[in-house]
């Protein structure tokens, strides 16, 4: 296991490592890289408390995002091409305007959780993790 | 009235005319003057209780092909006024009264023309009217911020900075950075189910310290140009001029300002076409709402790097450190595989459990004080079809398979607040020697 402290800089789910954009008013985040025998770990830890993991493959795709913070994390960048899944409108369906996001497609879990001023979540495309993940590593602090 | 007050003289004179057993007037008491007839003065109004109502929701929510009935859904009843205007107001129902967030907000399609025009806009440093986003777990709200009149239940505050969501013109275009945290957008009444919200949980600002650098928390503050909203504007919580956050309302009055009530009656399993209850302003500071809860349960404050008002729940062996007492919430969400959810469509996600079943959480605040929180959770199958309020509902709030076992969260919907008070204390203002943030029932 190796540990570097990187410049900030994040990936988007199912692409490759992209600098890091400005991230809403927020001061300056810090971020990590932890390596373990399957993946990569990518950790943007934001001066409010907030953070982002990046879970990356071999190939150096980013397979599963995890943040965890005070507000939102900017998940259309995180999310990249899944973004759009979220932003459907699923409350009519459920009847009940407040209850959490989740999406259990196929190839996309997406998970969120939360409550005032307080919001996590967890997304993952099971064909791009690597053989014998376990997704019980999907946790959302650094 | 009138009867009354001749009734309670009656019954003073009685007492009078017992004769000199108990002690006489002290200094500054009501005494009997020199002509001998006794003047009562009026007991102190106490004018601090509001009707929670559930029922089917507001007007609009049932119209059209996409119409619902709400469900678990507790509203109250408020008026707004234009600043220093006593006669260009608006008196709104089923306005939804949630333990869970913090601020005043209003869906613009439910404010009526003159009075939407006579609301000023706050303005920043810089002389522009102020815009916010707010988000929720699955959705966000934009609009501008105005200043209203806001009267509930006699308790007033004046020019309070209120949300207006869906406003039109230079608000209408929603920032980037406020979608980016995805869901959907709310925009109508339809959207949110009902016509605005009454933020009263434990702080006493929507974002606090996290604004203070500029955004980043569940609300966030822009900058509103001609053009549309995109810069975030810092907005500390002490700072009060040019503007200030929203306020929790409660905190904003100038009395009972230190938490609400929630009395809520029991339900039957069937549920109930519609239920009433009360919130009671106020806790300890007038006859009607002393502190009289079995357990004072404090929770998290608004610095806390796990957010504010959660406090801890074990369940099923776990640790649950961000759950919390919410009233709108429609349901008990929380995690139990052992349970089979509904398998009708429009069930989904509910649990439904073959008959009652007892779960056993136990809540823990941050003094480690604990009280087993147990419930019959209930089958929504057995809910009759023109209930609006029901007991014992529980959700899965999470559908993936295999579940990501990261949720550490048990959410006290509702149902939780049926057959009890529910106290709700604000952060920073003591409740006789109990200092808020908690809650108590």
């Amino acid at each position: 296991m190796a540990l570097s402290l990187t410049c900030a800089a994040h990936a988007e789910l199912g692409g490759g490592m992209t600098p890091l954009q400005a991230d809403r008013g927020v001061m300056t985040p810090q971020s990590s890289m932890t390596t373990a025998a399957l993946y990569s770990r990518h950790v943007v830890t934001s001066a409010n408390g907030g953070n982002v993991n990046e879970f990356l493959n071999a190939t150096g795709q980013v397979f599963a995002v995890t943040w965890s913070g005070p507000g939102k994390p900017d998940l259309r960048t995180l999310l990249g091409r899944y973004f759009a899944a979220i932003t459907v409108d699923r409350a009519a369906a459920m009847h009940s305007p407040r209850q959490p996001l989740t999406i259990n497609q196929p190839d996309l879990k997406i998970q969120t959780s939360g409550h005032m001023g307080w919001f996590n979540g967890v997304a993952l495309v099971p064909s791009l993790a690597p053989v014998g993940f376990n997704p019980a590593d999907l946790t959302v602090t650094g | 009235m009138t009867a009354l007050r001749s009734l309670f003289i009656v019954a003073l004179t009685v007492l009078s005319a017992c004769g000199g057993v108990t002690s006489g007037p002290t200094l500054g008491g009501i005494g009997a003057p020199p002509g001998g007839s006794i003047i009562i003065p009026p007991p102190p109004v106490v004018a601090n209780t509001a009707s929670v109502v559930i029922d089917a929701g507001p007007a609009a929510l049932s119209v059209g092909p996409n119409g619902y009935s709400a469900f678990n859904q507790p509203y109250v009843t408020i008026t707004v006024c234009a600043p220093g205007s006593t006669s260009n107001c608006q008196t709104i129902d089923h306005i939804l009264l949630d333990t869970g967030s913090i601020g005043l907000r209003l869906l613009q399609p439910v404010l009526n023309a003159t009075l939407l025009a006579a609301l000023p806009s706050e303005k920043d440093t810089t002389g522009n009217p102020v815009g916010e986003c707010y988000q929720y777990v699955n959705s966000f709200a934009f609009g501008s911020v105005k200043l209203v009149d806001f009267t509930i239940a006699g308790e007033k505050v004046a020019a309070m900075p209120v949300q207006v969501i869906g406003d039109t013109g230079s608000f209408a275009a929603v920032p980037a950075a406020c979608s980016a945290g995805g869901g959907k957008s709310i925009l109508t009444v339809q959207d949110f189910g009902a016509n605005g919200i009454i933020g009263v949980g434990t702080s006493a600002l929507d974002c606090g310290a996290y604004c203070a650098s500029g955004g980043h928390a569940a609300a966030t503050y822009y900058d509103c140009l001609s053009t549309g909203c995109a810069a975030i504007i810092a907005r500390a919580a002490n700072e009060v001029a040019p503007f200030e956050q929203l306020p929790n309302p409660v905190a904003a009055f100038a009395v009972d300002n230190n938490g609400t009530i929630i009395t809520l009656p029991t339900v039957a399993q069937t549920g109930v076409p519609s239920l009433t209850g009360t919130v009671i302003f106020g806790i300890g500071t007038q006859a009607d709402n002393a502190l009289r809860a079995a357990t004072v349960l404090p929770v998290s404050k608004s610095n806390s790097n796990l957010g504010p008002g959660v406090l801890t729940v074990t369940f099923k062996g776990k640790s649950l450190t961000q759950s919390f007492i919410d009233s709108g919430s429609t349901e008990y969400l929380f995690i139990d595989a052992a349970i089979p959810t509904c398998t009708e469509t429009a069930l989904i996600a509910f649990y439904c459990p073959t008959g009652p079943l007892t779960e056993a959480p136990v809540l823990i605040g941050t003094n480690n004080a604990a009280i087993d929180a147990s419930f019959a959770l209930f089958s929504p199958r057995n809910v009759t079809a023109s209930s609006t309020a029901a007991p014992g509902l529980g959700v899965n709030p999470t559908l993936v398979t295999p579940p990501l076992d990261f949720a550490n969260s048990f959410d006290f919907g509702l149902p939780f607040f049926y057959g009890k008070s529910v106290y709700t204390a604000i952060e920073g203002r003591g409740s006789g020697t109990t200092a808020g943030p908690f809650f108590a029932y």
